[in-house]
């Protein structure tokens, strides 16, 4: 139980052990959760990730597995970076089509539809994130929804599904509500008389866009990007729902050495934390140059 | 939506096994007791068992068309007072990681593994040997399924359900596209600039298909056979649109796939719904298998157990499982009873003479499955 302001006073002068308290009161649940769900685990894996089947002693040679080159090909590398760039490519698919509906909402709406238009925009995300990606194949697959209406238009077919742009379809409907919040609450707060002081000064919409707008929503630009950047790096169910071969990504590299034939749970774990520190180190960016009340607020 | 709840199921369940292994919820195995059968003393529904009251509910993990049939656990519990839940997993490995990570605590009284499965968990000693006495329905299971290299004598499995593994093709798709229908696996390496396929999800099944094709055995353990197995699969990589062991269904019926390697459960279930599918048995002889039936280590009642395995040893209920995952059934006297329309697909029951075509897959050394691994690797994320 917090005590209010002027008893916290009283307290420290007579009891100087309830000056810590109060933090242990508060942070106390977060460290106990934070040790059981994030510490001990990580720590779980880091140990598992140092055993070698058929090997007494512990090594790093998991690690070095990941820099493995086999036939000509760092493979593990190659799928790394190829889960990057699929992460690097929803992101700017989402900030693309997510900034201009975001900029709708907190500028251009009818003040008392704003609130029910985000709740539309965010509805899709009741519905679980497997069924959405299911949906998708109906939409993708050669004889589905999409090349039905190509056809319908006299147009050629493509057939997305299997194929990388499908995945980075699926990821990118499936994290842009989150894009389009983050910067929702970051144009929010735009001050709209520095826009009026560019109008009057003579720029142009493009100028005052690039020079005034963005540089205020900056941090949640980078929110934002940080936010589906990480989910979409280590995403599993859009590759393996409508990806094929090429278009399979890092977590399937781990599923793979937990689930296949050889269930090599080492190898597995340290390519869990290869995912694991490529995200802390996004976050650490982030932290770094971000806006800290946005990731409060998202 | 023409997607069925088990297939959703098994996706979920595939879905959710790879969120653990990703490391979200990588400490599940530590905490999956709390959330497994293991602990049946939810007291949350009034029927539900007291603590110590184990012997009452029977926790069946299984294939999923093995446990979705809720007709024969109702009857079960008719009977017997003893209530069944059932749990399902797809594929071999996921069951055996989930009874290793939960050290025998798992609290399942029985499991379906099969045949190779039961090789490997017999080496990890996770089994519990069977009691002849309580099972007096062995004697309907034909004589030739019984004693196989798996696990001489059926110290610790029965066999329940015979499987193989074959071509399932569309066959409007394959007539107009083609001109021919496939008999044998080299229609996939003879066409494969116009097919559009799938193969199964499943290293040892796709590497031992083509070392058979190159006449090698299903097991090899020559580097040399192994590489050139690779090889061979790599040129059929371009008309492969994905590794997939069940999502391939709806995709081949409405032609967006010309054919599907598969698993004879799923084939001769998509042929059975839908004429315009064919599950084929390769002329060259494929890999054949069989689904089993086990108790695990640390199963709360193995009496109950027991009176389970009676139980589906019976002839009325192989034809409901047979009927059920449209697999060929091991029980003599269910052979004649079975459904007509399974009845009519050859490819339910292969001949002997075909089967000594067949070869089945056994278990390997840690080491040779490491390098199948690192091949598959390359194949199934395109990198050759």
């Amino acid at each position: 139980m917090a005590p209010s302001q002027p008893s916290v006073a009283n307290a420290n002068a007579s009891a100087p052990w309830l000056k810590w308290l109060e933090p242990l009161v508060l942070l106390g649940p977060g460290a106990v959760w934070l040790g059981v769900f994030l510490i001990l685990p990580t720590s779980l894996i880091f140990i598992e990730s140092l055993k070698i089947p058929g090997q007494e002693a512990w090594s790093f040679g998991n690690y070095q597995r990941v820099f493995e080159n086999i036939g000509g090909t760092f493979i593990y590398l190659t799928v790394v970076w190829r889960s990057f760039l699929f992460a690097a490519a929803t992101t700017t698919g989402c900030l693309v089509l997510g900034f201009p509906v975001a900029y709708w909402f907190a500028l251009m709406a009818p003040k008392r539809w704003r609130n029910l238009l985000l709740l539309l925009f965010i509805l899709p995300l009741w519905t679980s994130s497997l069924l959405r990606s299911y949906s998708w194949i109906t939409i993708l697959r050669p004889t589905g929804v999409m090349n039905g209406f190509l056809n319908l238009l006299g147009l050629p077919g493509v057939n997305l599904l299997n194929k990388a742009e499908g995945v980075i379809i699926g990821m990118v409907y499936a994290f842009l509500p989150y894009m389009v919040l983050i910067l929702y609450t970051s144009l929010e707060k735009l001050d709209l008389r520095l826009l009026e002081a560019a109008e009057d000064l003579g720029a142009t919409a493009v100028q005052t866009f690039w020079r005034v707008t963005v540089p205020q929503v900056r941090p949640g630009i980078i929110a934002g990007s940080a936010l589906v950047g990480i989910t979409s790096f280590g995403d599993f169910i859009n590759p393996e729902v409508l990806g094929g071969p090429a278009s399979r990504t890092i977590s399937y590299l781990i599923e793979l050495q937990f689930l296949g034939a050889s269930r090599n749970w080492g190898f597995g774990s340290a390519l869990s934390l290869v995912l694991i520190l490529g995200v802390t180190g996004v976050i650490m960016l982030l932290l770094k140059y971000g806006d800290r009340s946005v990731i409060a607020d998202g | 939506m023409t997607y069925n709840r088990r297939h959703l199921l098994r996706h979920g369940a595939r879905a959710a096994a790879a969120c653990a292994t990703a490391g979200m919820l990588s400490s599940c195995g530590l905490f999956e007791s709390t959330a497994s059968p293991g602990e049946p003393s939810d007291t949350s529904t009034p029927d539900t068992p007291q603590p110590g009251g184990d012997r009452n509910t029977l926790f069946i993990y299984g294939w999923a068309t093995y446990v979705d049939n809720t007709e024969i656990f109702e009857a079960f519990t008719k009977e017997t007072g003893i209530r069944v839940v059932g749990d399902a997993y797809d594929s071999n490995e996921v069951m055996l990681s989930k009874l290793e990570a939960a050290g025998g605590r798992a609290g399942y009284s029985i499991i379906y593994p099969s045949d190779y499965m039961i090789e490997q968990m017999r080496a990890l000693n996770l089994l519990v040997p069977l009691n002849r006495k309580l099972l007096p329905n062995l004697a309907n299971i034909a004589p030739s399924y019984l004693n196989r290299p798996y696990d001489p004598g059926n110290r610790f499995s029965l066999p329940v359900s015979l499987g193989s593994t074959g071509i399932a093709y569309n066959v409007n798709a394959v007539t107009s596209i083609i001109g021919e229908e496939p008999t044998d696996w080299s229609y996939l390496w003879q066409h494969r600039d116009k097919l559009r396929m799938t193969l199964l999800k499943d290293v040892r099944e796709v590497m031992g298909m083509a070392l058979h094709t190159l006449g090698f055995s299903y097991n090899s353990e020559n580097d040399d056979e192994i590489d050139r197995a690779f090889e061979r699969l790599k040129e059929l990589l371009p008309a492969v649109a994905n590794f997939s062991t069940d999502a391939w269904t709806d995709l081949l019926r409405a032609g967006d796939l010309t054919l599907a390697m598969a698993f004879s459960g799923d084939g001769i279930r998509i042929a059975r719904e839908d004429p315009n599918i064919k599950y084929l048995l390769p002329a060259s002889g494929t890999s054949i298998w069989t689904d089993t039936i086990a108790i695990p280590k640390g199963a709360p009642n193995i009496e109950a157990s027991h009176r389970w395995i009676n139980y589906i040893l019976r002839p009325e209920i192989a034809v409901s499982i047979s009927d059920a995952n449209s697999f060929g059934t091991t029980n003599r006297k269910a052979k004649e009873q079975l459904a007509p329309d399974l009845r009519a697909i050859a490819a339910l029951d292969p001949s002997e003479a075909y089967i000594q075509k067949s070869q089945s897959i056994r278990k390997l050394s840690q080491s040779t499955l490491n390098l199948y691994e690192t091949y598959w690797t390359r194949l199934t994320t395109g990198l050759g």
